[in-house]
This record gives C-alpha cells, structure tokens and sequence, in this order.
C-alpha cells in the first residue's frame, strides 16, 4: 500500500512538475524571424506593428543588427579566443523579431503568416524548425512518463488492494467463531461488516504516514543537495509549495482509505456471506 | 404460532426435508426427535432463516419468513432464542459478556445491558458466574450461560439443537428442567433431540422425523409427574 501510494504521490508530483515545466518553456517559445542584411529599419517596425495586432502573438521585441551583437558580445565576454576573432566594427548579425506567442500550437500559423506579407522577400530564415523539435521530444517525454506512472500506480494499487483483501480474509477465518455468534443473535451485516472496513481503513492511513515520511526523507536526503547544486530551481515551484504537499497527503488518505475500506468490503462481502 | 405448510428442502438432488407440514401453537413445549440426518437441523436451520425451503411456506404469527427480505433478517433472530450443542461461546469473554454480546449487538445502553444481565443469569442459576470464562465452567453450565444469552432478548420463541448432546445424563437433566422451566413462563420451545431419556422426561408434544418425513406426532396432554419441575 505504501509502496502504491508513493507512486501515487511521485506521479501526482511529476505531473505538477511537467506540467508546471512544460508551461514555463511554453512561455519562453518563441520564434525569430531574421531578416536579410539589405532590410530596412524602418519596414522591420512596420512589419512589427503589423504583427502585434494579430491574434496569439503576445509579445513582439525588435533586435536590431546591433542589439544582437552587444547581446552576443555580453554573453561571451569571458571568452577572449570568440572576442578576439570578432571584429567590433564588422556586424555579421542579422536584425530580427522576437514573436512570443499566447499558445505554442500556433506558432506555425504565426510564421506563415508572416511569410505572407509584403515583407516576406526581406526574410532570410525563422528559428521555428530548431524550437519544434525541442517542443515535440517535451511533449513526448512528459506523455510518456505520465502514462506510464498511471498504469504503475494502477498496478500497485491492484497488488495493495489484493494484500489487503487476503489480510482480511484470514483476520475475519480467525475471528469466525464470534461472526457466527454475532450472526446468530441478530447482529446485523453493517455490525458485523464495520470493524474490518475501519480496519482496512487503517491500512491506508498507516500507508499514508509511511509515505509522507518516505517522502520527507527523500525531499531532505536527495532534494535538497540537488537544489543547492543547478539540478532544480525551486523558485516559483508549485511541487515545494505547502498547499502541494497538503494536497498530496491529503491524496495519499484518500486513495489509501478508499482502497483500504474497499478491500475490506469485498473481503466481508465475499466471505462473511452476509 | 407457528406453522410449516408442505415444507420441502432439497440439496442438489438431495431430498432433506419432504412436504413437512406442523403447526407450534404459543407457549408450547415441542420435541423433535429422529436420528442423525433425519432433517432436524435443517428444519432448525430453516425456522432462524439460515436456510430457505425449496417449497412449501413457513409462518411466525402469520409472518411468511421464507420470504423475508436479507436485511430484516437479524431484527428476526433476536425474536426467537437458539442454543446449539456445541453452546458457541466466546473464549476469550467472560459469562457476562458472552451474555451481554448478544444485546450489544442490538445496540442497548449499557447500564440497560448490566441489568438485564444480572436478572437473565439468575435465572439460569449462574448469578455468581458472571466473571468466569467458558473453559472454567462444566458443560452444563456452559450450557446455561447458552441459554441466558438466548433468552436476554426475551423472546417468544426458544429452539435448542442437542442441546444436551455434549453432556452427562445429570447435566442434560438439569437443562431438560431449565427448559421446561423457561416453558412454563411463557415461552415456547422447540427441543430437537435423539436422546430418549429426556423427551420421556419431558412428556410433551414429539414429533418424530425420518428421511425428511413427519413419521409421528404425538401430543401428550399431560406430563409425567415424577418428573415434574417448578
């Protein structure tokens, strides 16, 4: 049972986290369009304005050839071997638009669209291909894990239920002496049926502190060091939240006591004959 | 009353009870006996609900209880006592509580249960065992704490199966005049038994059953008097 709701517990976390992932490089997509170094200036921003007032596009940042150049002239400041071989008064970087978009899907549309207005001849190329791809293999892997973990869980919960359900079985073989008798003198089935579901119950909420403790243990003795080091940000996290692992115990009683109290119940249906 | 109207139960194939009809007016004293196999614990099994007859209509005052529904079931057992031979007491309780089970399961207050379970073990004559356990009692004793916690209902009906089965001549005695004691405060008995010494002591009504057929049913008007209790 513990073991299920652990998987339980990671996979409802994953899901926060992929989910949560997911959203933030959804944000971060966007697409360049670069223009050919013969471009004017002044059609850029026109084509701009343009673009701001269609729908989807969120955002529209113009980087000018110059822009660029400072950008990438401050990312590799360090690097005195690229600063040595660039020449400062030589710009090689083409001028662009930064399109951010509401939704990711339609980023394709936005590009075509952008290839048909008038200013599409002084385009030289757009970065849709390259950022696809890194969007397709994120939506795959988060798919497949959380599909994945679902039937895992699934699994487990079966083989939980299953343990519980035997555990029952023999508890009420032990005590069916005093069934018969309770049965005897008119004790009715719900009397008789109680103890063991609470008892099933109990199952559940043992599982359920095993699994926070588990957890606890995993987040302090394995989290935490990769937190510190650059693994994981936890800045803005929802899966380090306290209303996340309010939520996730409260999800582990509830699988636990339902799970739990249901084994019980088939287990009394099945072989108290009431 | 009570009444069997052409009762039938098979097994399988297997004929147990065959167009068995009686009728048990109240507050009589009734003995079935018959050999082992003969169809008493199935006719016993049939009157607490246990079982259902593949024919025929059972009746408790003009209530068809072949047909009640599962779950009014054991509102009806606590109407109607039962003690087996075998006494299916608890181990691990005490007389008392053994005793007190049976209404706590009917959900009584618990200074109700104390006083009812003081007056029922007085009058099985164990007032001062109420703290003992099962194993530290004879037979006949068990027996009794059987019969208190089937009376504690106080119900209009008493069935004993064998009840002196597991005991010595002077025990099934004591619980031959314990019956017949509770019969004569208003009680109506059913004793299923093959033991010839207590239905002659006990000189009422037989009904004598074989191969699942009502051979005898003989109803004496009144009993002997070298026997007579109360």
């Amino acid at each position: 049972m513990a073991q299920a709701l652990l998987i339980v517990s990671i996979l409802a976390s994953l899901n926060v986290v992929i989910g949560n992932t997911i959203r933030s490089i959804n944000e971060r997509i966007d697409v360049a369009v670069f223009f050919k170094e013969t471009a004017l200036e002044a059609d850029i921003l026109s084509l701009k304005g343009d673009v701001e007032q269609w729908q989807d596009v969120r955002e529209v940042v113009y980087v000018s050839s110059k822009d660029a150049l400072n950008k990438f002239l401050e990312e590799n400041r360090n690097r005195k071997i690229i600063r040595s071989v660039i020449p400062e008064e030589e710009n090689f970087l083409p001028a662009s638009l930064e399109i951010k978009v509401t939704d990711p899907y339609k980023i394709e549309g936005i590009v075509e669209q952008v290839r048909g207005t008038e200013f599409a001849k002084q385009i030289s190329e757009t970065s849709l291909e390259d950022n696809q791809k890194i969007i397709e293999k994120l939506r795959n892997a988060s798919s497949f894990i959380q599909r994945s973990s679902v039937m895992l869980a699934i699994l487990l919960l079966a083989i939980a239920l299953l343990i519980i359900f035997n555990t029952i079985r023999i508890t009420i073989f032990t005590r069916r002496q005093e069934i018969e008798i309770m049965k005897l003198v008119g004790a009715t089935d719900w009397y008789i049926r109680w103890p063991f579901i609470i008892e099933g119950m109990m199952y559940g909420v043992i599982a359920t502190v095993l699994t926070t403790l588990l957890l606890a243990l995993a987040y302090w003795a394995i989290l935490l060091p990769m937190m510190s080091s650059y693994l994981i940000s936890t800045s803005g996290n929802p899966v380090f939240s306290a209303g996340f692992v309010v939520f996730l115990v409260g999800l582990q009683l509830l699988v636990g006591l339902v799970v739990g109290g249901m084994s019980s119940y088939l287990a009394t249906k099945k072989h108290l004959s009431i | 009353m009570i009444e069997f109207e052409k009762v039938t139960k098979h097994y399988g194939t297997h004929k147990v009870l065959d167009n068995v009809s009686f009728t048990i007016r109240p507050q009589e004293f009734v003995t079935l006996v018959g050999p082992s196999g003969a169809g008493k614990s199935t006719l016993i099994k049939l009157l607490l609900c246990e079982e259902r007859p593949t024919f025929g209509r059972i009746t408790i005052d003009c209530k068809d209880i072949h047909l009640l529904k599962d779950k009014y079931i054991p509102y009806y057992r606590r109407q109607i006592g039962v003690v087996f031979q075998d006494f299916k007491l608890l181990p691990n309780k005490t007389v008392a509580e053994n005793v007190a089970f049976a209404l706590e399961v009917s959900g009584l207050p618990d200074d109700e249960i104390s006083k009812e379970v003081t007056k029922i073990l007085d009058l099985v004559g164990l007032k001062d065992r109420g703290n003992s356990f099962p194993k530290e009692m004879s037979g006949g004793e068990a027996q009794r704490v059987a019969i208190a916690r089937a009376l504690v209902f106080q119900p209009k009906f008493l069935i004993a199966d064998e009840p002196t089965g597991n005991l010595d001549p002077k025990n099934a005695l004591e619980i031959a005049k314990l019956l017949l004691k509770i019969n004569s405060m208003g009680t109506t008995v059913l004793l299923a038994t093959h033991n010839r010494e207590i239905v002659d002591l006990i000189n009422k009504r037989v009904i004598s059953i074989e191969d699942g057929r009502i051979v005898r049913d003989k109803r004496r008007s009144k009993y002997d008097m070298h026997y007579k209790v109360c």
